[in-house]
């Protein structure tokens, strides 16, 4: 699903603090960001809609119904296909080249590629 | 309803102006424009015209003072159809009371399209409210906060960014904010620095403000054309007064460079910016052509831009106005009541004391009371209307004769207070003072309300009413 950067900052609250009632939300933002009540009302009303954000009483409860990974994995997706002509490679290159990653990024990419290579292998063994 | 006449008499303003924002377009700056915009707003503002100094044009306002037409149309058939005018310590409101109920449409239809036009722009304000305020804080970018350092401002300015604007947008009066489109060109920092300055300036110059102004006048003067052309000129030379500023603190080299930004801002399409300053959509071509050409001003165009705000001053003081009329008018009320309250009035007693001469000698002749009927005439016709002036004779003419000849007693207004009525402009109360003495007796103080309408013509009378009981008893029992 399609989340706007303020509604993401809502659902960042929940990620981070779990569960938490409105008015719980409205005062931290207020603190973080300054948004007034109503305005942060509005936007959980909007997750609500979206199905992002579960309301239960009692107290208008909220819980987060879709995690960070899963708004990452939508979120990069979407600019893959937009930008990368849905070309996962093309989107990496463009980070590998014009030294946008240090040395340290790059080995870690290197261990996690290495990682998932040996995970794909062991499935296709079982097999 | 002195609305109509302002809005139509500063109609003539605008226009003027409109002509010279094209004829001097580059000898005078947009920001003299908007100053003079701005008093034009300003006057706008204020519904009732400014009395004291000001003119008007006789002709010109009895067309278009549609209330008063419509009162005076009610209020003639009134008169000829009423065979209860005056009566000593008559206190009906009456006549008064029936006009009111006349005038009233026209005040709805005014209320209404006000109501229209408002909540047309209040709805178009909620909606970019609602997406600007969710807007989040700019956090980590050095560009931002380097130039938030530079800047010296009593009221704080946060900047944020939006992923729903394409354009920057300023909005807030007290607490103002920029709030940046999340999809620009962040590493540009010249480009950068140039919006910011030019947010900047638009909060220094309270635009936010004034776009509520033009909003308000606007909605204020619905039915007038020239004001919604007006708003438009607002709009369009607020942005290209900020332009100039901005130059104006960059330098003429850097003008290209904020030209190309401009541009490229431009090519985003724009959000709906009301109530906000954007980076202006519509006259890109004639921003970046005045961009362009901008130079600073001539001795010419300086003196010239001081002469047309002098003449713009000058014109909305003066027109339009009640002004001379409320005097007239005032002073009618003052000068009949003098005639009336003088006594003893020399004039009137030598021709009453002709006439008596004139019925010892020869009672049958005719038209015996002519000599009076023409003095009367000759004081008080200029100042009663010209439709009333029979009544007004017919019914004051024992009063008129008591209150000035009768003998042994000296009768003198001290002074008039007159009030003109807040609900109906052609009303006015008043109260007059006399001073009053018996031959060889004490002084005596007593004062007399009344009311005087002007439905005809401005400065004649076109109905008087006096609450007068005791006086009138007085004197007229010491005549017997």
């Amino acid at each position: 699903m399609k989340l706007f950067d303020s509604e993401i900052k809502v659902m960042d609250v929940l990620w981070r603090y779990g569960d938490l009632s409105a008015g719980k939300i409205a005062k931290i933002l207020k603190k973080e960001i300054e948004w007034n009540r109503n305005t942060t009302y509005t936007v959980i009303k909007k997750c609500i809609n979206k199905g992002a954000i579960k309301r239960y009483e009692p107290n208008f409860m909220c819980r987060a119904m879709i995690s960070r990974e899963e708004i990452q994995r939508y979120e990069a997706t979407e600019l893959v296909d937009r930008l990368f002509d849905g070309s996962v490679e093309k989107l990496f290159a463009t980070f590998l080249s014009n030294d946008y990653l240090s040395k340290e990024e790059i080995s870690v990419l290197r261990e996690y590629i290495e990682n998932i290579t040996k995970q794909q292998g062991k499935k296709s063994l079982d097999i | 309803m002195g609305i109509i006449q302002i809005s139509l008499s500063v109609s003539v303003l605008i226009l003027f102006i409109a002509v010279l924002r094209v004829l001097f377009i580059y000898k005078i700056s947009r920001n003299t424009i908007m100053l003079l915009w701005k008093l034009v707003m300003l006057r706008l503002l204020i519904p009732f015209p400014i009395p004291s100094v000001s003119f008007n044009f006789n002709g010109w306002n009895k067309n278009f003072d549609i209330a008063s037409m419509a009162a005076k149309g009610l209020a003639n058939k009134q008169i000829l159809n009423s065979n209860t005018v005056y009566q000593v310590g008559d206190v009906s409101n009456k006549f008064s009371e029936s006009v009111t109920q006349y005038i009233n449409p026209f005040l709805w239809i005014w209320i209404i399209g006000f109501g229209i036009s408002f909540i047309i722009f209040f709805k178009a304000y909620r909606k970019s409210y609602s997406f600007l305020r969710e807007s989040l804080p700019i956090i980590d970018d050095i560009t931002v906060s380097e130039w938030m350092g530079e800047q010296k401002l009593k009221r704080k300015v946060s900047v944020m960014v939006s992923d729903k604007i394409t354009t920057p947008i300023t909005f807030g009066i007290w607490k103002p904010k920029i709030v940046l489109p999340k999809n620009m060109n962040y590493q540009n920092q010249q480009q950068l620095k140039y919006v910011l300055s030019h947010e900047m300036v638009h909060i220094k110059k309270l635009d936010s403000f004034w776009k509520i102004i033009s909003i308000l006048v606007s909605c204020m003067h619905w039915f007038n054309p020239f004001v919604w052309l007006m708003y438009t000129f607002v709009n369009c030379d607020m942005e290209m007064a900020c332009d100039e500023k901005v130059i104006s603190i960059y330098g003429e080299s850097e003008k290209s460079d904020y030209a190309l930004t401009i541009l490229y801002l431009a090519e985003q399409k724009s959000a709906y910016t009301i109530l906000y300053n954007g980076f202006g959509k519509k006259p890109i071509k004639e921003r970046v052509r005045a961009i362009m050409r901008y130079r600073k001003k001539s001795i010419f165009g300086i003196s010239l831009s001081l002469a047309i705000i002098l003449v713009t001053v000058l014109f909305l003081m003066l027109f339009p106005g009640n002004g001379k009329s409320l005097n007239r008018n005032e002073e009618a009320i003052k000068t009949v009541l003098e005639q009336i309250f003088t006594c003893p009035n020399q004039e009137m007693i030598e021709v009453y004391n002709n006439m008596f001469s004139r019925i010892q000698t020869s009672p049958l002749e005719e038209n015996i009371n002519n000599e009076i009927d023409k003095k009367l005439y000759e004081i008080y016709q200029p100042y009663i209307s010209s439709k009333w002036y029979e009544s007004f004779v017919m019914y004051f003419y024992s009063y008129l004769y008591v209150y000035s000849t009768t003998d042994g007693y000296e009768i003198a207004v001290d002074h008039i207070d007159i009030k003109r009525s807040d609900t109906i402009p052609t009303n006015y109360s008043f109260m007059v003072y006399l001073n009053y003495s018996k031959e060889g007796g004490e002084k005596n103080h007593t004062k007399i309300e009344g009311s005087a309408q002007f439905l005809e013509e401005k400065g004649k009378i076109s109905y008087l009413q006096l609450f007068d009981k005791n006086l009138k008893l007085e004197l007229m029992s010491s005549r017997n």
